[in-house]
């Protein structure tokens, strides 16, 4: 079961740490507590339950490093996703041309909290109420975390794709 | 006017029916919302496409390894928790029926080498295939050692001799590899092993597998398995402790 999912598991951690040798550490210590911990999965979405201890870890270890002054802020700050402006194209144009790399290199651009529920939701397909669980806080603050998360990971597409040519940038248009 | 992060929870299927209802005819009257809907939609189809699981045979392999050492302590302490009465009582009966045999065989109080172990396991023969070790042990000791958890505990008997030294040995199994116990009569110590930190047991390699040994009155008693030092001390500990 474990076998099944850990490619998941593990792409996830190396999303979220942005680090080949921490997200292998990550992902062996959530194998490890899940395995000490299996009485008490529920039953039903074990890939989710997984991915719950996962990023439980990663946010313990996360806030420790931000403790010891290692790692960027933290702070929840909730600002709206901005409506699209009248003139804005639609952004099938700009994600033609991206690749893998670039929406990788993009996302590492997004702050962590916002990274971690974007990813948890469109990348694991995880419910509001199972990322809520995931990253230990109400399902409003999920919803305020994925309109701006994925603006800014919009925002630095858009970026991408100006420097590639893909689109102008908007204020030479 | 609409919220931003009702707009997600709609491209999400995250709202309840009627907030599904309601956000879907305020998109339908406003061209920059159906831009921003498909704007999202798309983004999360990028996503979903170009963030692909990672698969890493030695992350996966070493995952493994942590998870099997850890299940190996798990029963092992486990199995000694457990069964470490009838297990210490076995022994017990093991190592009287051996001392009454050997109170007048073999050489007695001197050391063993580590050289005779190969041959000391080469050359065990099973003490009678139909014979179960219980009954062997029963026999030897005359203590009623049954217990129904036994055969889960003990496997085949042993004897041999090495240098005209009479050794016994029983396998034991806690449903992974199976240990074997020796009682090596006469033997004060086994040479080509070190002292444990402790000094209470004599640990380390032999015929390619972990040994512990400590001395029991005039006899050595070697546990030897696939486990590690450790976890042989372990099974050892809660055998002397009892």
């Amino acid at each position: 079961m474990t076998e099944q999912i850990f490619p998941a598991l593990l792409g996830s951690a190396l999303r979220l740490t942005r680090d080949r040798d921490d997200a292998s550490d990550l992902v062996q210590e959530a194998v490890v507590r899940a395995y000490s911990a299996f009485d008490r999965f529920d039953g039903r979405n074990f890939k989710a339950w997984m991915l719950r201890i996962l990023t439980n870890l990663y946010i313990n270890k996360y806030r420790q490093r931000k403790r010891e002054g290692h790692a960027d802020s933290f702070e929840e700050e909730y600002v709206a996703a901005p409506a699209a402006p009248e003139d804005y194209s639609p952004d099938r144009i700009l994600l033609d041309g991206i690749v893998g790399a670039e929406v990788e290199a993009a996302l590492g651009k997004v702050p962590a909290d916002f990274r971690m529920t974007v990813l948890l939701c469109d990348v694991e397909g995880l419910t509001y109420e199972e990322v809520a669980e995931a990253t230990q806080v109400p399902i409003g603050t999920v919803r305020s975390r994925l309109a701006r998360g994925r603006a800014i990971l919009r925002r630095e597409l858009e970026h991408y794709a100006e420097k590639n040519g893909y689109i102008r940038a908007r204020d030479t248009e | 006017m609409i919220d931003p992060t009702d707009l997600h929870a709609y491209a999400d299927q995250a709202l309840d029916a009627s907030e599904m209802a309601r956000v879907e005819e305020t998109i339908r009257q406003d061209p920059t919302l159906q831009s921003e809907m498909i704007a999202i939609q798309d983004l999360k189809k990028a996503l979903k496409a170009h963030c692909q699981p990672v698969d890493d045979p030695v992350a996966w392999n070493a995952c493994r390894d942590r998870i099997r050492a850890l299940d190996q302590t798990n029963r092992a302490e486990t199995f000694v928790s457990r069964y470490s009465r009838v297990f210490a009582g076995g022994l017990a009966a093991l190592i009287i029926g051996v001392g009454l045999m050997n109170r007048a065989a073999g050489p007695s109080g001197t050391p063993m080498s580590a050289d005779d172990v190969p041959r000391m396991v080469a050359g065990m023969a099973p003490t009678n295939p139909s014979d179960s070790s219980q009954n062997w042990i029963r026999n030897q000791s005359k203590q009623d050692i049954t217990d129904r958890r036994l055969p889960l505990m003990f496997g085949q008997a042993y004897r041999g001799t090495v240098e005209g030294r009479q050794i016994y040995a029983v396998d034991v199994s806690d449903g992974t590899e199976i240990m074997r116990l020796y009682v090596l009569a006469g033997t004060q110590s086994l040479e080509g092993l070190q002292n444990s930190f402790d000094n209470r047991y004599q640990v380390g390699m032999l015929n390619g597998l972990n040994a512990v040994a400590w001395k029991s009155g005039d006899q050595t008693i070697l546990l030897m398995g696939q486990r590690t030092s450790i976890q042989l001390q372990r099974v050892a500990e809660e055998l002397r402790e009892r």
